[in-house]
């Protein structure tokens, strides 16, 4: 909406701007109109003057001296002399239907505008009334007259009224354009928060309401259609990984019953064991790629609680204890000062996942036994969970494709969905989570003053409280 | 009822397969009075003929769920109920919970775990089991003998140290998970509530005034162990 007035805002602007520039190029052209079309140009009493004053008497008869003959045709196009009863006494070059005596009544009549159509100028010399003059229709002639309170009043009155008109007339149409265009801003807006829009296709915009209310249709058949895939999706793997869950509790379970049968042999019962082993595997990955469907398409409910998050890690650290963690593997849970006190809305299961994925992840890469630390720490936002081992580290294909990111992998490149997970859980939580190396820069800042080891795999995540 | 084997079971399973899996664990296991069931009304049957001791329960069934079998069960009996089910959300878990079962596991599932769950829910309810797990009112721990009842320690010499009441809590509560590391928050949790935060300094008096009853050296204690940043544990045998 901000927009949209900004833009009525300069609509105005505009009128206003435009108005004022055409009055001023008005001024200008008249200005110019005056000076190129001047009387002094073709006409001055000055000139009317001298010529008269070429008159002379010789014989009885007036003449007009040669100078001011040339003069005269120089300046007009014809001319003549009248005596007191308006008789023609002298002329040159004067049209036929103008040869004729004049009364008072034609000589008041022309002396400020025309003499039967022609334009003329009179002036009273000692020799008579000297009337010089142009072709029909060569000049045009206007005597304005004015009351001195009226001209006073039109000088300062007009542009000021014409000055608030514009601004009125600008206000009025813009407001008409800005009530014009506010639906279509409103609707855009709706748009872009992925609701659904029908505008009233009428006014001026009915073409651009019209188009905006189709893409809204078509917003919506597309969001439909990928919410029904989506969900057909999550709840086919979800249905997949449901018709699993029996067959792979009989094969562990009878996997199970073969490891501790004593009437196998040795081998066999080694067999049974890593059937039993893949099969929890197996029964990992199917709880990952649920879950990550889950949290992809926002179909798996948060269940937000108040959650200490260092009573949390270590719950989960004893349980790996409790649970028999091979002699190889030593879990290792560190805190700075306060952070031992850092409680924040989360799902506790999600984050016991998210970590336990990681843990799981240090283990199953690191047969041979490995040390992992947990350090917890407070941020002005949150609190930061620094995970390191220190095994062999991340093989660099998969840290190629996680950096690559999720759908940009082919099928011969590394399938990281655990690290995928770990990464949605925290980002449902708002955090962020970041897959660190010994030699990364930022590691050592962020381990502070912890002794890092010189490989295996580290990483960072911050929860905001 | 003399043993947890003695408990008559009855499994409610429409898969023929996993029936057959579950029986054969829990024969493995010493139990020997089990009862199977493929559908709603079978089980309904069942229940009313054996009066089981415990049931495990499928929810997805031909003839209903398992959830509808709840109230028919618990109507005339509070029979402990375990759920296994191939159904692991978060919402199913919690209905079947909500409706009164003990517990809910979710297919895949290791036999022992299985096994585990079964004898604990069966040792809670009907109170019988061996010495290690029920609540006995005396422990021996090395030379000293520890009475839950009475609150004391006594050593081999007959000098008797009372224990105060927090000290009794905390000595029960590593007891009940002898073997595992119980965690600081857990102990605080059980000793002062939900509102635990800033007992950890507390705690540690209380395990050192603990290990100056129970311990021979405690300076260097055999039997209530630290977890380093995690909790404590209660040794499982004499080092």
């Amino acid at each position: 909406m901000k927009s949209i007035l900004r833009i009525v805002r300069r609509y105005v602007g505009s009128a206003v701007f435009i108005s004022i520039a055409i009055i001023l190029i008005n001024l200008v052209v008249w200005c110019y109109c005056m000076l190129r079309f001047s009387p002094a140009n073709f006409h001055s009493y000055r000139k009317l003057t001298t010529i008269s004053d070429q008159f002379y008497v010789e014989n009885g008869t007036i003449q007009l001296s040669q100078e001011g003959l040339v003069l005269l045709e120089e300046q007009y196009q014809f001319g003549m002399l009248l005596d007191e009863n308006g008789d023609i006494i002298w002329s040159c070059h004067l049209p036929t239907e103008l040869k004729h005596t004049y009364t008072l009544a034609d000589i008041s009549s022309a002396s400020k505008w025309y003499l039967d159509d022609y334009p003329v100028w009179m002036w009273n010399c000692d020799k008579g009334i000297f009337v010089t003059g142009y072709d029909k229709n060569s000049v045009w002639k206007y005597t304005l007259e004015f009351p001195q309170s009226g001209i006073k009043a039109f000088t300062f009155a007009l542009p000021l009224c014409n000055l608030l008109l514009i601004a009125l007339f600008s206000l009025f149409f813009g407001r008409r354009f800005y009530c014009a265009l506010k639906p279509v801003a409103l609707g855009i807006e709706a748009l872009s928060l992925e609701k659904r829009i029908s505008l009233p296709e009428n006014g001026i915009l009915i073409d651009l309401k019209q188009r905006l209310n189709q893409t809204s249709r078509i917003l919506e058949q597309q969001k439909n259609l990928l919410t029904r895939r989506d969900t057909a999706r999550t709840e086919w793997i979800s249905g997949v990984s449901h018709d699993i869950r029996t067959p792979l509790s009989m094969i562990m379970g009878y996997a199970d019953s073969l490891e501790t049968d004593s009437s196998l042999t040795q081998e066999q019962a080694e067999a049974a064991a890593i059937i039993k082993q893949q099969s929890l595997r197996i029964k990992e990955l199917i709880e990952d790629l649920n879950l990550t469907s889950k949290l992809e398409y926002q179909m798996q409910p948060l269940r937000l609680e108040k959650c200490a998050i260092a009573a949390l890690l270590r719950e989960l650290i004893a349980d790996y204890y409790n649970q028999h963690l091979s002699e190889l593997y030593e879990i290792n849970l560190q805190m700075k000062p306060d952070a031992g006190h850092i409680s924040l809305m989360a799902d506790r299961t999600l984050l016991l996942r998210a970590f336990r994925n990681l843990i799981n992840n240090s283990i199953r890469h690191n047969p041979n036994g490995c040390r992992i630390t947990i350090l917890l720490s407070t941020r002005p936002a949150g609190c930061q969970i620094l995970y390191f081992d220190n095994g062999a580290g991340i093989p660099e294909p998969v840290l190629e494709a996680y950096y690559k990111g999720e759908g940009t992998t082919d099928s011969s490149s590394p399938h990281i969905m655990g690290l995928y997970l770990i990464e949605k859980i925290i980002r449902v939580h708002h955090g962020t989570f970041d897959l660190l190396v010994p030699d990364d820069r930022n590691f050592d800042v962020l381990a502070d003053d912890l002794t890092l080891p010189q490989k295996g795999m580290g990483a960072a995540i911050v929860l905001p409280v | 009822m003399n043993t947890i084997e003695d408990a008559k079971i009855l499994i409610v399973d429409d898969n023929p397969g996993l029936r057959r899996l579950v029986t054969g664990i829990l024969k493995r296991d010493g139990f020997c009075n089990l009862t199977a069931a493929d559908c709603c009304a079978a089980a309904k049957s069942s229940f009313l003929q054996c009066h089981p001791d415990f049931i495990i329960l499928d929810i997805m069934l031909p003839d209903g769920d398992g959830f509808s079998l709840m109230p028919f069960f618990r109507k005339s009996s509070f029979v402990p109920v375990l759920f296994l089910s191939a159904k692991d959300e978060d919402e199913d878990r919690l209905r079947g919970l909500g409706l009164g079962a003990d517990d809910y596991l979710t297919k895949p599932f290791l036999p022992q775990e299985l096994l585990l769950r079964i004898r604990s829910i069966l040792r809670r309810t009907y109170q019988i089991g061996n010495a290690e797990t029920s609540s006995p009112s005396l422990l021996t721990l090395g030379t000293r003998t520890i009475d839950f009842a009475g609150a004391v320690v006594t050593e081999q010499n007959g000098t008797a140290s009372p224990l105060t009441a927090k000290e009794l809590l905390l000595l029960q509560k590593l007891y009940e998970n002898r073997g595992n590391i119980v965690t600081f928050d857990a102990i605080c949790e059980t000793l002062w509530g939900d509102a635990y935060y800033g007992y950890e300094n507390s705690l540690m008096v209380h395990i050192r005034r603990l290990r100056e009853k129970v311990e021979e050296i405690p300076s260097k204690p055999k039997w209530i162990l630290t977890a380093r940043g995690l909790g404590y544990k209660l040794a499982k045998e004499r080092l």
